[in-house]
C-alpha cells in the first residue's frame, strides 16, 4: 500500500490537485502507488480555487468508494484524506484534505505579537517586514508575501496534522510538493516544508523512512500576469524578482530532494487581480495540467531511478509553440499518457451529458439508468463530477481551451463524437453505409453488446467499466492514434 | 398439431360455408398455422437477431419499431389467409376476412412470444419491448 | 473488425426459418401422404365406416378403369335362332322389291356383331328345331336373310332351355336365344303352371345360384303366317298389319351375361328385363359444393384429400325444419343397363334406408350438360340423388340408398292372356318371366346399395 503525500501549497497547488484528479479520473495510471493523499496547505481557508478543487476531490473519493480497486479504468487511483488512511486516535485530525490552520482570523502583527515584543524584535520585524504585511489579515494567505508566509508555515511541522502525517508514514510511501514560485503561500512554504521533513533531528516519528522517502516538487514559475491596479497588493511585476530571488534560495537549501520540476511560460493574458477569497478562482491553465503531468512522470521512476544521480531536474518543452495546444502539438511522451484517458473521458462525459439521459437501450434498461441517475446519489456525485458548472469536468476543458495559452485538444461544442478531437476527425467510409465511425448508434450497439458480457452486480461500477471499455475500443477502433 | 391449429381457429366458430369445412381443417388451418409460426419467428428473427444484432444498427430498438413489425406480422398474416383461402379454393365468404382477422390476431400474439423468447439473444433490442 | 462476422452466427437461425415455411400442406400433396400414412380405420368406429354398410355384400365399385382393363374376354357365345314355324313371319323370303323386316335387319347385324366380336374367344351358331343343331355363321345368317328353308314344328320352350343348361351352360360362356317366346303349352290347362314349367327346366339339373338372364324385347314388322299360343284361336295367314314381338334372352352365369350385354345388347334400342344379373356397385359419391343447403361436410376422415371423389360421410352442423340440410349424392351409372338408368324408373325405386334420421330421398336427376361442363366433381356423374334431413343425428348413423330390381312396366304392357288377335303382345310373357326369377323367394336382391353416413359434426 505505497502512498503519495501531495502537498500542493498555496493557490496553484490547488489548481494542479484539481488538474490530477481530472487525470487520475481519466484513468492515467500513476505507478508505485496505490493511493493518493493531497494536502493542501493555504491558510486562505475561502479561496476559490482550493474550495473547489475540494469539492472535485470528494466527489472523486465518493466515486472511488463505490468503485474500488480495478485493473484499470475511470478513477482508477484511490485518493483520500489524510485521516482516511488510518484511524486517527485523538480525532484531532479532521477528515478534509485541507490543512487546518486553526482558523487563524488575526492579523499579521496579532499573530507576531507584536505589540509585546522588545524594541529589539520590533526592530527587526520593522525590518523584515513592510506596514502593509503587519496589518493584513492571515485569513486570505500570505499574498505573495513569502517573507510572511515562512514565519507562519514554519509552525506547522507542530500541528497535529503533521504527527498525524509522520506517524502513519511508511516505507515506501513518496512525497511530492506542488507550489509556485511566485506567489506567497507557495514559495515560502515548500522549502519549509522539506527542511522539516528532512530535518535530522526532527521530534517526527518515522524520522527515517520520511528521510528517505522519495520525495519530489513541481515549482511553478510565472505563467500569467495580473491587471495591474493601483492599490492592489499583489503586483505581477515582482514576480520574476521575486522568482529569482527564490531560485537563489533553491540552489543551495532544498536538501533531500529527488526530482525538481520546473514550469514556466510566457505571460499573455493578465488574470484579474484577486488577491484571494473566494474571488481568486482562476481559470484552469494548461501549466496546471503539465504540473499534474509532473506528479505522473516523478511516479514513473522507481526509487533506485530517483536516488541515482539525484537530484534530477526537469523542465518541459512544447513540440510546438502554438498559443493553442492541440495533442499533436504535445511531445511524444505526454500524449502517451494522457491523449488515449482524456478522450476516453471526454466521450464518456459527452456521451453522458447527451445521450445518457435519453437512451432506451438494453444497457440502460438492464443498468436501471432511468432509476438510479434520478435517485442514486452515487450516480448524482458522478454528474457533479462531470457537468458541476463550478467544478466539472466539461468546465475544466472549457477552462483550458480559453485560457492563454489554450489547451484546446477537443472541439467542446459539437455533438458529433467524429470530430470532438481537434485535428484528427474519425475517418468515415463515405461509401460504407454502415460505417459512420463514431455514431450514436456505434456507441449503442457496443455499450449494448458489452454490457452484456460484463459480470459485475453493482450498476455504478458496471456503468463505469462499461463506458471504459467501449471507450476504449471506439478509440481503438475509430481513432487508433492521435 | 392439427387438433391445436384446429381449436385455435375455431375459437371463432366454425369455418363456413360448412362445405368447405374439412379443407379448412385439413388444409387450411395446419397451412395457417405453420405459416403463421414461421413468419412470426422469422419477423422476430430480423427485429431481434439480424437488425438489433448482426446488421449492429442500435437505434432501432424502440417499443414503436417494435410495434411496426408487429403491425407488419399482424398485416403479412392478413394476406397470408387471403392468400391461402384463394389457393385452396375455398367459397368465398366473409368467413375468410374473419378468419383473416383472427389469424392476424394470433400472428400477433406468437410475434409477442417469440418477442418474448428471442429477445435475451439480441444485443440492441434485449429490452424491448419491455 | 471482428464484430461484422457475427452474421454467420445467425445463418443456422435463417435457414430453419426458410425451411419451416415450405413445409405447409396443399390439397395435392395431402393425397400422397394420405395414401401412405392415413388410416381412416383408425379415426371412425366400425359402425360408422362407409364401405361396410351392414347386409351389404356388393362386389367392388365399378370405375371406367375396371371395366375396360380387368375383363377376359368370354370363353364362348352360343347363338341359337328359333327356326320353327312362328318365326317364318319374322324371316320371310326376300321379296322382289328387296324389303325386308326388321327382324332381318336387326337379327342379321346382331349376328354379325358377334361373330366379329373380340369380347368371346369362340362363337358358336345353332339353329333350334326341336332341338339344337349346330351351323355356321354363314348358315344361320343365310336363314335369316333369305328364310327358314324347312321350318320345324313349335318348339317346347321349357326343352329348349334345359337343353341349353344342361349342355351349354359353362362359365364363361352365354347362350343367346332369338325367338318369339310364344309358349304354347300341349294343353290350356298347363298355362298356369308355365312359371313352374320354366323354372323346372332352368333348374333341373341342379342349382344353377349364378344363372342369370337379360331378356331384350324388340318388335318387327311380320310377313307370315302367323301361329298364337292359343291353337284354338287358329293360325292367320298373311298377317299382320301390327307388329309382333320377338326376344332375345341371353342366358350364363351372371358376370358372363353382365360382360356380353355390356358388349353388344346396351347399345341396342330394347326394352330389357334383367333376372340373377349382378351389377359392381356404381362410384358415387356426396357433393359439398353441388345443390347443397344447411350446415354440413363431408366428414370422412382426412376429407379434403381424397384421391377419388368418394365421400361417404354427412357430418352435419345443425339442421332443422327452418333450416334444412340438403346435400347430393353424385352417382355413376355407366355400368348399370339402360334401364337402371331412366331417370323415371330411378324416381321410383330408388329408395333411401336409415335409422334414427328424417332424412328423406327429395329427387332424382341426371347428369345434365351444366354438370358435365362443370370443373368440379359433379362432372363425373351421371346421376344425382337429392336427400334432405331436417334433424340434426345423434351419433354417427347409417344412410342406405338402394335401388330396387323392379320389373319393368314395359312386361305386363306386352302380356296378353289371348294373343288370338295378333298384337305387339307375347302370351303370358309376364308368367314367363316370372320363371326366370331367382328361386329364392323373398324380396329381390336390389340392383345396388349405396352406404353413407350421417352423423353429428365433430
Amino acid at each position: 500500500m505505497a502512498k503519495l503525500f501531495l502537498f500542493g501549497i498555496g493557490g496553484t497547488g490547488s489548481r494542479v490537485i484539481r488538474s490530477l484528479t481530472m487525470l487520475l479520473a481519466a484513468g492515467v495510471e500513476l505507478p508505485n502507488c496505490d493511493r493518493v493523499v493531497p494536502i493542501i496547505i493555504d491558510p486562505d481557508a475561502h479561496n476559490g480555487d482550493m474550495n473547489r478543487t475540494v469539492q472535485l476531490l470528494q466527489s472523486y473519493q465518493q466515486i472511488y468508494k463505490r468503485l474500488g480497486p480495478r485493473e484499470e479504468g475511470f478513477f482508477k487511483t484511490d485518493i483520500s484524506t489524510l485521516s482516511g488512511i488510518s484511524q486517527d486516535v485523538n480525532g484531532s485530525v479532521k477528515d478534509t484534505f485541507i490543512f487546518d490552520f486553526g482558523g487563524i482570523n488575526q492579523s499579521f502583527r496579532q499573530y507576531l505579537s507584536y505589540d509585546g515584543l522588545s524594541v529589539d524584535s520590533k526592530g527587526l520585524v520593522d525590518l523584515l517586514f513592510t506596514q502593509d504585511n503587519l496589518e493584513s489579515p492571515l485569513t486570505i494567505g500570505f499574498r505573495g508575501s513569502p517573507n510572511v508566509g515562512s514565519i507562519v508555515l514554519n509552525k506547522l511541522v507542530e500541528s497535529p496534522e503533521m504527527r498525524f502525517f509522520a506517524d502513519n508514514f511508511q516505507d515506501g510511501d513518496r512525497v511530492f510538493f506542488v507550489s509556485s514560485i511566485f506567489g506567497g503561500t507557495g514559495a515560502a512554504g515548500f522549502p519549509l516544508m522539506l527542511k522539516n521533513l528532512k530535518d535530522t533531528n526532527t521530534r517526527l516519528s518515522n524520522a527515517r523512512y520520511l528521510r528517505d522517502a522519495p520525495t519530489g516538487a513541481v515549482t511553478v514559475m510565472p505563467y500569467f500576469a495580473l491587471q495591474s491596479e493601483d492599490n492592489a497588493v499583489i503586483d505581477s511585476n515582482n514576480f520574476l524578482t521575486k522568482t529569482k530571488a527564490a531560485l537563489s534560495y533553491y540552489e543551495h537549501n532544498l536538501q533531500g530532494l529527488d526530482a525538481l520540476y520546473y514550469l514556466a511560460d510566457t505571460p499573455d493574458t493578465p488574470y484579474e487581480n484577486q488577491p484571494g477569497g473566494t474571488q481568486q478562482k482562476n481559470k484552469a491553465h494548461v501549466i496546471e495540467l503539465l504540473a499534474a503531468l509532473s506528479i505522473v512522470d516523478f511516479m514513473r521512476y522507481s526509487p533506485a531511478e530517483l536516488r541515482t544521480g539525484g537530484p534530477h531536474f526537469h523542465e518541459y518543452g512544447l513540440q510546438t509553440d502554438a498559443p493553442e495546444i492541440q495533442f499533436s502539438h504535445l511531445p511524444d511522451e505526454s500524449r502517451e499518457i494522457i491523449a488515449k484517458q482524456l478522450t476516453q473521458f471526454l466521450y464518456f462525459t459527452r456521451y453522458h451529458k447527451q445521450h445518457l439521459p435519453t437512451d432506451k437501450a438494453p444497457y440502460a434498461d438492464n443498468l436501471k439508468l432511468d432509476y438510479a441517475m434520478r435517485n442514486e446519489p452515487i450516480f448524482r456525485e458522478l454528474n457533479t463530477f462531470l457537468h458541476s458548472p463550478d467544478s466539472g469536468v466539461d468546465q475544466w476543458l472549457q477552462e483550458l481551451a480559453q485560457n492563454r495559452r489554450a489547451f484546446r485538444p477537443f472541439d467542446l461544442q459539437t455533438e458529433d463524437f467524429n470530430a470532438m478531437i481537434l485535428g484528427k476527425p474519425v475517418e468515415k467510409k463515405w461509401n460504407d453505409f454502415f460505417n459512420k465511425g463514431l455514431s450514436h448508434n456505434y456507441l449503442l450497439d457496443n455499450l449494448n453488446k458489452t454490457e452484456k458480457s460484463i459480470q459485475e452486480p453493482d450498476n455504478f461500477r458496471k456503468l463505469l467499466e462499461l463506458f471504459y471499455d467501449v471507450t476504449d475500443k471506439a478509440f481503438e477502433e475509430k481513432v487508433k492514434v492521435v | 398439431m392439427k387438433a391445436l391449429f384446429r381449436f385455435l381457429y375455431e375459437l371463432i366458430g366454425a369455418p363456413q360455408p360448412p362445405a368447405d369445412t374439412p379443407v379448412y381443417r385439413d388444409v387450411i388451418f395446419p397451412n395457417l398455422g405453420l405459416l403463421n409460426l414461421g413468419i412470426s419467428l422469422g419477423l422476430v428473427v430480423v427485429f431481434y437477431l439480424l437488425i438489433n444484432r448482426a446488421m449492429g444498427v442500435a437505434t432501432f430498438n424502440k417499443g414503436r419499431h417494435w410495434a411496426i413489425f408487429l403491425g407488419l406480422n399482424a398485416l403479412i398474416a392478413f394476406i397470408v389467409t387471403i392468400w391461402q383461402t384463394n389457393a385452396q379454393q375455398v367459397t368465398d365468404h366473409s368467413y375468410i376476412y374473419w378468419l383473416a382477422t383472427w389469424n392476424a390476431i394470433l400472428g400477433m400474439f406468437w410475434f409477442f412470444l417469440f418477442s418474448v423468447l428471442l429477445k435475451r439473444a439480441s444485443t440492441n433490442a434485449s429490452t424491448t419491448p419491455f | 473488425m471482428r464484430y461484422p462476422t457475427s452474421f454467420s452466427r445467425l445463418l443456422p437461425t435463417l435457414g430453419l426459418t426458410l425451411l419451416l415455411l415450405p413445409g405447409c400442406y396443399s390439397r395435392s400433396d395431402m393425397k400422397g401422404e394420405d395414401a401412405t400414412t392415413e388410416k381412416p380405420t383408425a379415426e371412425m368406429p366400425d359402425a360408422v365406416r362407409p364401405t361396410e354398410a351392414p347386409g351389404v355384400e356388393a362386389p367392388e365399385e365399378a370405375s371406367d378403369v375396371v371395366s375396360s382393363v380387368a375383363v377376359q374376354p368370354l370363353q364362348a357365345v352360343n347363338v341359337f335362332l328359333e327356326v320353327s314355324g312362328s318365326m317364318e313371319g319374322f324371316m320371310p323370303k326376300t321379296g322382289a322389291s328387296g324389303e325386308n323386316t326388321r327382324f332381318q335387319q336387326h337379327v342379321a347385324q346382331l349376328l354379325s356383331e358377334i361373330n366379329r366380336t373380340p369380347a368371346s374367344r369362340k362363337k358358336a351358331f345353332f339353329r333350334i328345331k326341336e332341338k339344337p343343331y349346330a351351323d355356321t355363321y354363314q348358315g344361320i345368317s343365310g336363314t335369316v336373310r333369305s328364310g327358314i328353308q324347312q321350318p320345324a314344328k313349335s318348339t317346347d320352350l321349357p326343352a329348349v332351355l334345359d337343353t341349353l343348361m344342361t349342355r351349354y351352360y359353362q362359365p364363361g360362356t352365354v347362350s343367346v336365344l332369338i325367338s318369339d317366346f310364344i309358349y304354347s303349352p300341349k294343353n290350356a290347362g298347363a298355362i298356369p303352371y308355365i312359371k313352374t314349367d320354366i323354372t323346372d327346366a332352368l333348374q333341373r339339373n341342379g342349382a344353377q345360384p349364378d344363372l342369370a338372364v337379360s331378356v331384350y324385347g324388340y318388335t318387327s314388322d311380320f310377313r307370315g303366317t302367323y301361329y298364337p299360343a292359343l291353337k284354338a284361336a287358329g293360325k292367320k295367314t298373311n298377317c299382320c298389319d301390327t307388329e309382333i314381338p320377338y326376344y332375345i334372352w341371353v342366358l350364363g352365369p351372371a358376370a358372363a351375361v353382365r360382360q356380353f350385354d355390356a358388349a353388344l345388347l346396351e347399345q341396342q334400342p330394347a326394352k330389357q328385363a334383367h333376372f340373377g344379373v349382378m351389377y359392381p356397385r356404381p362410384a358415387y359419391s356426396l357433393l359439398s359444393k353441388y345443390q347443397n343447403k344447411g350446415s354440413w361436410y363431408y366428414g370422412d376422415a382426412g376429407a379434403s384429400k381424397r384421391s377419388a371423389d368418394a365421400y361417404r360421410v354427412v357430418a352435419v352442423s345443425e339442421a332443422s325444419a327452418q333450416q334444412p340440410v340438403e346435400f347430393v349424392v353424385g352417382l355413376n351409372l355407366g355400368q348399370l343397363p339402360g334401364q337402371y338408368r331412366d331417370v323415371a324408373y330411378l324416381m321410383q325405386n330408388l329408395t333411401l334406408q336409415g335409422v334414427d334420421t328424417d332424412a328423406k330421398l327429395l329427387d332424382v336427376q341426371a347428369a345434365s350438360a351444366q354438370t358435365k361442363a362443370s370443373s368440379g366433381p359433379e362432372s363425373k356423374f351421371t346421376h344425382f340423388a337429392k336427400i334432405r334431413l331436417t334433424k340434426a343425428p345423434k351419433a354417427a348413423r347409417p344412410l342406405v340408398l338402394r335401388l330396387q330390381d323392379q320389373r319393368p312396366a314395359w312386361v305386363a304392357q306386352w302380356t296378353t292372356r289371348n294373343d288370338g288377335t295378333p298384337a305387339a303382345k307375347t302370351f303370358a310373357l309376364s308368367s314367363l318371366l316370372d320363371g326366370l326369377e331367382p328361386q329364392a323367394a323373398g324380396e329381390k336382391r336390389p340392383v345396388f346399395e349405396l352406404p353413407l353416413t350421417v352423423q353429428p359434426a365433430e
